[in-house]
């Protein structure tokens, strides 16, 4: 397993969104919380799916409650990334 | 940015829907199972006469009930405990003082009738008015089941009519005979896709991620269930079925080992998840409560 890196994370993250909200990835504001966005929780649940599977490890299910924006997130998901990589 | 809510603020229980302020002259209080958002019942609160107030009791608002859901290993919420829970919230708001109809949706509907049967035992049954129970299945044992005795094929297609809910877009998928749930999702992968639910590109994984949620909400209503055995209760019961209930082939869902009178059994069109959203569902559902509700 490899580290995943905060803009990687980010990266992969406003591309996913950017394709679900149908609009360009540069209208991502990184800095704007998950709920503001037009995302339902069924979106938000796939998306969690789909984001667990190319990180290869689960998140913890407050991460989007105390990680609530596309660059807290990325920022926790590198954090935990490495905690993973150097247990394995 | 916007302000956000301290996550570890609790949500409100109780919370009125529709208030009818001095003029109220009849009351209604439901109980939501959580399973969709509690919105649900805006278009019912919608449909009420003027006169009528509607208060949500909103299970998905209790923290430990809640926590069982995302975690299996996390302590069952006993059905008792849920119902006190929603009495003593009726309570501090004064709302069980004057003659109320009780409502309850899915596993709602045993937290009400366990909420009826403690007024019952307490002399105070006369303060409801009647009791409805929207699709839920009795809490007696020859309808209670283990997540391992669930057949998969019927889990798969409760998640579908709830996947169909949740996009607010019917799906049609027919499911085979399954060895576990699991195995027909890509299948109701590519029928949501195909069918517009979800966009070209949507991968398992999300929807696995997806299913595991709805399977944990049902899971924990059957772990809540399971040790619960309710005495019977001496009044008549309303049973409200939707035309694709969870259980269409199953009479009227076992209310009828819970009560001596006969079990009042209502159609309407929709399924589980949508019953409150159908207009001729919601309608025949406000008719019902309303009328059970005249002084």
């Amino acid at each position: 397993m490899q580290t995943v890196t905060a803009s990687e994370a980010q990266a992969w993250l406003v591309e996913k969104l950017a394709v679900r909200l149908e609009v360009e990835a540069s209208e991502i504001d990184v800095e704007r919380y998950f709920d503001e966005f037009d995302l339902d929780s069924t979106e938000a649940l796939i998306l969690a799916g789909e984001l667990e599977k190319w990180l290869g490890f689960e998140l913890e299910a407050t991460a989007l409650w105390y990680h609530p924006t596309v660059a807290a997130l990325s920022e926790h998901i590198a954090e935990e990334s490495a905690n993973h990589v150097a247990a394995a | 940015m916007s302000p956000r809510p301290d996550p570890s603020t609790p949500r409100p229980v109780l919370r009125t829907l529709r208030d009818a302020g001095g003029g109220t002259a009849h009351r209604i209080c439901a109980v939501h199972p959580g399973a969709l958002a509690a919105g649900e019942w805006e278009a019912l609160a919608g449909q009420l006469p003027e006169d009528t107030a509607l208060h949500l009791l909103d299970l998905g608002n209790i923290p430990e009930f809640l926590a069982a859901a995302l975690d299996p290993r996390a302590p069952v919420v006993p059905v008792e405990a849920l119902a006190d829970r929603c009495l003593t919230e009726l309570r501090a708001a004064g709302l069980d003082s004057a003659p109320f109809s009780l409502v309850g949706w899915s596993f709602g509907g045993v937290v009400a009738y366990e909420i009826a049967t403690r007024l019952h035992a307490a002399g105070r049954g006369a303060v409801l008015r009647d009791l409805v129970l929207l699709d839920s299945i009795a809490p007696v044992p020859a309808f209670k089941r283990t997540d391992e005795l669930l057949d998969a094929s019927m889990l798969l297609d409760w998640f579908a009519m709830y996947l169909g809910a949740k996009r607010r877009r019917p799906l049609t998928v027919s499911v085979p005979s399954l060895a576990a749930p699991e195995d027909g999702l890509p299948q109701v992968l590519d029928a949501a896709v195909t069918q517009g639910l979800l966009p070209q590109g949507t991968e398992l994984a999300g929807l696995r991620k997806l299913y595991a949620a709805y399977q944990g909400g049902l899971s924990r209503n059957n772990r809540c269930t399971a040790p619960y055995e309710p005495g019977p209760i001496d009044r008549p019961l309303t049973l409200v079925k939707p035309e694709r209930s969870l259980l269409p082939a199953s009479g009227d869902l076992g209310w009828s080992g819970l009560s001596a009178h006969p079990v009042r059994q209502v159609g309407v069109p929709g399924d589980h998840y949508t019953m409150l959203r159908d207009p001729e569902a919601v309608s025949a559902i406000a008719g019902l409560l309303a009328g059970s509700a005249v002084v």
